[in-house]
Formats: structure tokens, sequence, C-alpha cells
């Protein structure tokens, strides 16, 4: 395993960030991280390197402790986050100069390969960069020294689809390395669809699930429904994980077998009118609401 | 209510609490005057006169209403530092101007009229109640015009800044020598007002809508000359903290000395007008420095131009993540700041040195110090000149970066309350030294005293400093592996740095003046050691939260 997490908990005074998280990634592969604003996606990536301390619980990368060994992990790892984090005074040439400094395996020639295929001058100062430039020269840093593990934290936030085609393209090129790992958050929930084979969600810092890509979507399904009257409120069903609709037509996310809601549906005189296997994204967003929908 | 009473509303409420603090402070000064005269009034009427003094330039920086985070500013690339918020409101680019303007100005010229009438006036300081308050208000409208507008060159900005602070400082010296009467001096003055706001009209319509830096032949970017690369992570971070932090303190010292130096040419009591009286008023007549400090590093700050690379500056104190995730142990990461110190330090301690030098033999001094220091070391210095000249420079040097490193502390633990816990303790011994200073040097009962508890504050420090350094190792043996293996190395250098001023001290001084075991405790208190051990804990701590 590249990552362990175990029974990890972390509290910021009030708010409990990440509530007893259990997870593991297995060596070569894309897992998608998603959740809402603030469920602890960020929390958890910060553990991942160190930057954060458990409460309870025990993080281990690489078999090691983020804390204790931050050399032996962060070595192995390369970072990108949404958040504007290269230091804006340096020029594009130094920050390549400082970041090798660190990495024994930094292969220079790749750093310049990707550095012409983005387009960006050497001695473009970070801060005078478009944001879709500083994304891709935080790419150039975070993928120059063939990491074993990449994190990316919302790289793809606010920017354009080419940009979001090279980020993808990055992690592609990482899978092609034999063996790599990549931990990718994201909103954007077509891209964790198109490049992860497992996805993991959190919701108010609890894990709701982790499991194949394929799975996840076959467990989940999507029922329209059509009643003969106007209903104020969406019946209460066993399976149902969601409402979504108004007056005569719901659609219902179901988890498990979708049999019983399509016969408790039927008896009170609703005619199905869609039945499929639910997308990522309305997982996501029926998860999301569960709650609200109850 | 009217948008522009919203706008100027808006600037208000964020410089509102400082206002009203000095306003306060003012007005307990002022009562602490009516108060029977006192060497304790007296000293606590300064010291609380230094504090506000302070605080009344520190609002030069509230006033320019930047951006919170100067790196969205880009002040050094032309950019505007205006709030981006404000522009988008519906209001007139005059209305955005002036309010702020004008009430930078009432505040400015309301702390000081109260402030030199009711505190400086009655101390005995011949001080104008009108033209400082107006050179206040220039120098800040010239920095605002300096932030607000978009030049037509990348260093506008910079440019105008440092004319303005030319201007306000020439008017200020010509005015204060009475070259010219006073009314002159107030529209000098006011004229220069009227330009920087007619500038940052200007300039802040230029920003409103967009118009681009001037540049030759278009945007282009400077040639690169490759480099080798750095052969260690060590090397890479020195790299880094040497750029973003390595001149603030020589370039801090340059500007003191500049300042000393204008001081020490316009501040002789032979001179003629307020700046001749104020030479005999303050003691020494050197007490401004004090206040000119702050001043370089606030205007470096305000501009957004600090050596220091403020441009990663965000309302957290935490390691930023870019430097938190580089792959370097956190004792590496503590060691290159700290040699990154002791750079900085001795640029600063030879910067120091020279200045020093220059000033001891300047005709302004009238060969005074040279001749008490020639007199005071007489015939003992001899051919021991050289050897004790570094002898005190090396003491010069390690102070620097004792100092440095205890500052940096603060910062690097990356909790505020600490930062400002420092602050005000600084803020305390400004206030408590000259207090225990007037005690101690007039009354000898006091001094007998002290000089009887002697040994006993100095083993309790030496305990004081064991005992912190074994918490130290303690706290640091849970940590990492490498900061371990770095307090151990510390610990060894220390002593060996221990050892090595006993000997010097031990060669240089006259027999009998100490004895050896006096020699070793003060080597043992100078040569320092918790800050170099607490150094990486505390960085842990910060990265690792």
């Amino acid at each position: 395993m590249i990552v362990e997490v175990e029974n990890v908990t972390r509290q910021f005074g009030e708010k409990r960030a990440l509530n007893r998280i259990s997870l593991t990634i297995p060596k070569g592969t894309v897992l998608g991280l998603v959740g809402e604003n603030g469920a602890g996606k960020t929390t958890l990536i910060k553990h991942l390197m160190g930057l954060l301390k458990p409460d309870q619980g025990t993080v281990r990368v690489f078999g090691k402790d983020p804390v204790v060994d931050p050399v032996g992990v962060l070595g192995q790892i390369g970072y990108l986050s949404e958040e504007d984090i290269l230091p804006g005074w340096m020029r594009l040439h130094e920050l390549i100069r400082y970041s090798r400094g660190f990495y024994p395996s930094w292969d220079a020639d790749y750093a310049e390969a990707l550095r012409r295929d983005f387009g960006i001058e050497k001695g473009a100062r970070i801060r005078e960069l478009s944001k879709g430039q500083r994304a891709r020269a935080g790419l150039i840093v975070a993928l120059a020294h063939r990491p074993e593990l990449l994190l990316l934290d919302e790289p793809s936030s606010g920017l354009d689809p080419i940009v979001r085609r090279d980020i993808l393209g990055a992690i592609i090129r990482t899978i092609a390395d034999d063996g790599r790992t990549v931990l990718f958050s994201s909103h954007l929930l077509a891209e964790v669809e198109q490049v992860c084979d497992r996805v993991a969600m959190i919701r108010q810092g609890e894990l709701l699930f982790c499991d194949d890509l394929e799975s996840i979507q076959r467990s989940y399904g999507w029922i329209t429904v059509r009643y003969p009257e106007v209903q104020p409120t969406p019946p209460l069903l066993e399976g149902a994980v969601s409402w979504n609709g108004d007056g005569r037509e719901w659609s219902v996310l179901v988890h498990g077998l979708p049999g019983a809601v399509e016969a408790e549906t039927t008896l009170r005189g609703a005619a199905i009118v869609d039945r499929r296997w639910a997308t990522l994204d309305e997982i996501f967003v029926g998860l999301s609401t569960e709650l609200v929908g109850r | 209510m009217n948008p522009a009473l919203a706008t100027g509303w808006y600037f208000w409420r964020r410089t509102r609490g400082t206002t009203y603090g000095l306003l306060g402070a003012i007005a307990l000064l002022a009562l602490l005057n009516r108060l029977p005269s006192s060497p304790l009034q007296q000293n606590l009427v300064m010291s609380g006169a230094l504090l506000t003094g302070m605080g009344l330039l520190s609002l030069i920086v509230a006033f320019t209403y930047q951006e919170s985070n100067p790196t969205k500013a880009d002040v050094m690339a032309g950019g505007s530092a205006f709030p981006v918020s404000m522009l988008v409101l519906p209001v007139r680019t005059r209305d955005l101007v002036l309010w702020p303007v004008g009430y930078a100005a009432i505040a400015q010229l309301g702390i000081w009229i109260p402030f030199a009438k009711f505190v400086l006036v009655p101390q005995g300081f011949a001080v104008d109640l009108v033209w400082p308050g107006l050179a206040m208000v220039a120098f800040t409208t010239s920095v605002q015009a300096s932030s607000w507008a978009k030049f037509p060159v990348p260093v506008g900005n910079l440019i105008w800044a440092l004319g303005g602070l030319g201007v306000v400082t020439g008017l200020s010296i010509v005015t204060g020598l009475g070259v010219f009467s006073k009314p002159v001096g107030y529209g000098a003055f006011l004229l220069f007002i009227g330009v920087n706001v007619a500038t940052s009209l200007w300039g802040l319509q230029r920003a409103r809508v967009g118009v681009d830096v001037w540049r030759m032949g278009g945007r282009r970017v400077r040639e690169v000359v490759e480099k080798p690369p750095f052969r260690s992570g060590f090397r890479s971070q020195l790299w880094l903290e040497v750029r973003r932090n390595g001149s603030f303190l020589p370039g801090f010292v340059v500007l003191a000395c500049i300042t000393m130096g204008l001081i020490t040419i316009f501040g002789r009591p032979d001179l003629p007008g307020e700046l001749g009286s104020t030479g005999i008023e303050i003691p020494g007549g050197r007490m401004i420095f004090l206040v000119c400090v702050p001043l370089a590093v606030m205007f470096s700050s305000a501009m957004g131009t600090s050596p220091c690379k403020v441009d990663n500056f965000t309302p957290s104190f935490g390691l930023q993540p870019f430097f938190a995730s580089r792959p370097l142990s956190t004792a590496t990461l503590a060691a290159a700041k700290l040699v990154s110190g002791a750079i900085s330090s001795l640029v600063t301690s030879l910067l120091l040195a020279t200045a020093v030098g220059f000033w001891s033999l300047s005709p302004a001094q009238f060969g005074g110090v040279t001749t008490t220091v020639a007199a005071a070391l007489g015939s003992y210095l001899g051919s021991r000149v050289l050897p004790l000249s570094l002898f005190a420079f090396a003491l010069l040097f390690l102070s620097v970066w004792k100092v440095a490193v205890a500052i940096s502390c603060s910062e690097i633990t990356g909790r505020r309350w600490i930062g400002g816990s420092f602050v005000f303790f600084v803020g305390a011994l400004i206030v408590a030294l000259p207090i225990l200073w007037l005690y101690f040097h007039q009354d000898p009962q006091w001094i007998k005293f002290l000089l009887r508890q002697a040994p006993g504050v100095f083993g309790a420090l030496l305990v004081l400093k064991l005992v912190v350094c074994v918490l130290g190792l303690f706290v640091a043996r849970k940590g990492e592996a490498a900061i371990w293996r770095f307090c151990i190395w510390a610990l060894g250098g220390w002593a060996l740095g221990v050892g090595l001023l006993t000997a010097v001290l031990g060669a240089l001084l006259p027999p009998g003046v100490l004895n050896s075991g006096q020699l070793l405790g003060g080597s043992v208190l100078f040569i320092p050691l918790n800050r170099v051990l607490w150094t990486p804990s505390a960085m842990a701590w910060n990265r690792h939260r």
C-alpha cells in the first residue's frame, strides 16, 4: 500500500474536520477524492503530507509517518494545489532551480519538455503569469522529479478547459510510468470519471465510500416516477437516498436494489418513467443533499 | 446612505481602532503631564510619547488602505494596490480618492495637534503645532498616490514614493531650520499634498479603466542566465531564505544610518530654527532615531517593496504549504533560516562598523567619541588594536545575530499570539527600561544593592538557561530524528564557542579584571544556545500542525 490512513480524527476548535477516516490506496491506483467544499478533502491531503497531525489514528505513506520522516515521504510526492502557493517573486527558471535541489531524481529534460509544451518563458515572473500558467508552472515542479505519488488538490478549480486538459494529461503521463499512484481531489466529476479507477467520497469529515468506480456506479440507481396526482413531498421509502422534483414527477437516487422502491412507488399508483444506473454526478449531489432530502 | 459617504465609512472602519487608541493614549499622557513634575512622571510621559509617536507613524501605512494581500497589488510591476472591490462600486473616482485622503488628513492632524500641544510642548519640546502634522499628511498622500495610482512605467510607484520621501524630508528640514517663514512652509506642504491628490485621481482612474503599463517594445521577458543547480536541498533553501529575507536587515540599517547622518548634520544645537532647538531638547539629540527606524520599515512594507518579498504574506503566520511540503527535514529548514540570518547579520555588522567609524570621526562629534574611547582604553590598546577590533566585531556580529534570531523565533512558531506577546514584551521593555535606568543611576543605594545581588542574578540566569536547554532537548527528543541530531551538533558548537570566548577573553582582558569562573559564566550566558536549540522544534510545531 502506498497510503494507509487508519481511524484518523482531526478537530479544529468545535469543528470535526475528519472523523475516524480509514482509507488505503494501493500502488498504481488513481483515486478520485470527492466531496463538498469544507468536507475535509484538503485536510486529508495535508495529513498525507504531514502538514497536519491527526488527533487520533495513524497516517502512513510509503510505510512512513510523514510527520516523523518528512524527507522520506515528501521526496516521493508531487503536490499541486488549487491555492496559489508558488512564490510569486520568483521567475520560472529560479523556481525550477530551487525545486531541483530537493530531488535527486529530478529529470531536467522532462522539466524542459513540460515547459516547452506549456509555453511558459523561463524568465517569466510567477506572479505575472495567468492563473492557468501558474497551475502549469506548479505542474512542472510537481512532475519533474517523477514522483511515486502525485497529490492533486482540486487543481482544476477555476481553470479553462485547455489547462484542465494539461492537468489530466499529467495524470495520464504519471500513470504511464509503471506503478505510480495518483490522488486526485476534484469537484469536476466528469474528470474524475475520466481518469480515476477508484473513488472516495467525504461528507462532513466522514468517509462515505471508497471503492472501484464501476462498483460505485452499479450500487446506485436513478429512477424517475410520475404520480397521477400532485405530491407535495416525496414518500419516505427504504433505499431511497434523495429525492429531486416537484409536483407529479420525482426522481430518486436509490442505493442497493431498486426493486423495492419500484414496487413501493407502483403500489402508490406512480408510473416508472426512467430507470438507469446513476452517474457519479448524481450520486455526488444525491449523497450531498441526503440530509436535506430527508 | 450616500454611496460616497459609505465609501468614507468603509475606510474609517478599517482604522478607527488605532485612531481611538492613539487619542486615548494622548489623553492619558496629557493627564500625566498635569501631575507634579518628577523623574518618574517625565519618564512615563517620554516612554508613552515614544510609543504614541510610533503609533502615529504606523497610521501612514494604515491610511494607504491597500489590499490586504500585497500579492494582488503587484505594485512593483506598476499595478494599483487600491482595494479592487472598491473600484467596482457605483461611485466616482474622485469619491474613492477624496474621502480616504480627507479622512486620513483630518485624523492625522487631529491626533498630531493634541499630541504636540498636550504631550510634547509641556515636556519642553519646541515643536510647531502645524507643519509636522502637514508633513505627515504630505507623506501619507505621497504613499497613497504611489500605491493607488497605476503609473505608466513599471517602477513609477517606487520613483514617486522615493521622490515623495525626499520632498517631505527636504521641506521638513528647511522649514525646521527656519529657512523661510512658516506660512510659506505650510503652503509648500499643502501644494505637495495637492500634487499627490491629483496624482492619485489621475492614477486611480487609469487603474479603474485598466490602462496598461507602458513598456518599450511591449512586455519583455528578461534574458535568462542559466546557473548550475544547487547541490542539496539545504543550499536551495538557503538561497531562498537569503533572497527572501537576507537584504531586509542590512537595508534597514542603511536607512537608519542615513537617518542618523541627517540627524547628525541637521540636529546640532548650533543650527538655527526648531531643528537646532530639538538638538538641545532631545536627550543626546538622537531620540528621533528610534522613531525613524520603524518609519523606514513601515515605509518599505507599505510600498510592497520590502526586500523580504512580502508577496508570501498571508493573514496566517503558518508556514506556507509550498515551503512546508519541500522534502527537507524540519531541522534543515531551520538551519537554512539560521544560516541566512547569520549571513544577513554579518553584512549588517560590516555596515554598522563602517557607519559607526565614520560617525565617530565626523566633525559633528567634535572628536569627542574618539577621544573618549582612546582615553578610556589608554595605553592598554598598544599592539592589541587588531585582535581587539576583530574580537569587538565578532561580538557585534553575534549580538546582531542573536537579536535577529530572537525576532524570527516568534515568526517561526507560526502562532499569532506568540508574535503578539513578543511585540507586547518589547513595548513593555521600551517603557520600563528608562524608568529602571532612572532609579538605578540616580540612587547609589540601588546601585550598591544591585551589585550585591549580581552574583545571585548571574547564577539564576545560568540555571534558567540550562533548565530551558534541558527542556529543549527533551522536546527535540520526541520530534524528528533530524531535530535531535541538530540539537546535538548545536550543543557541541555552543560548547566550542563558550570555550573559545572564555579563552579569548582570558587572553585579551588585563589580569585580575575577572576570574576564570566569571569568564566562563559570562561566556555561557552570552553564547546563544536556547534560541538555536528551540528553533527546529518551534518550526516543527508550525509545520506539522
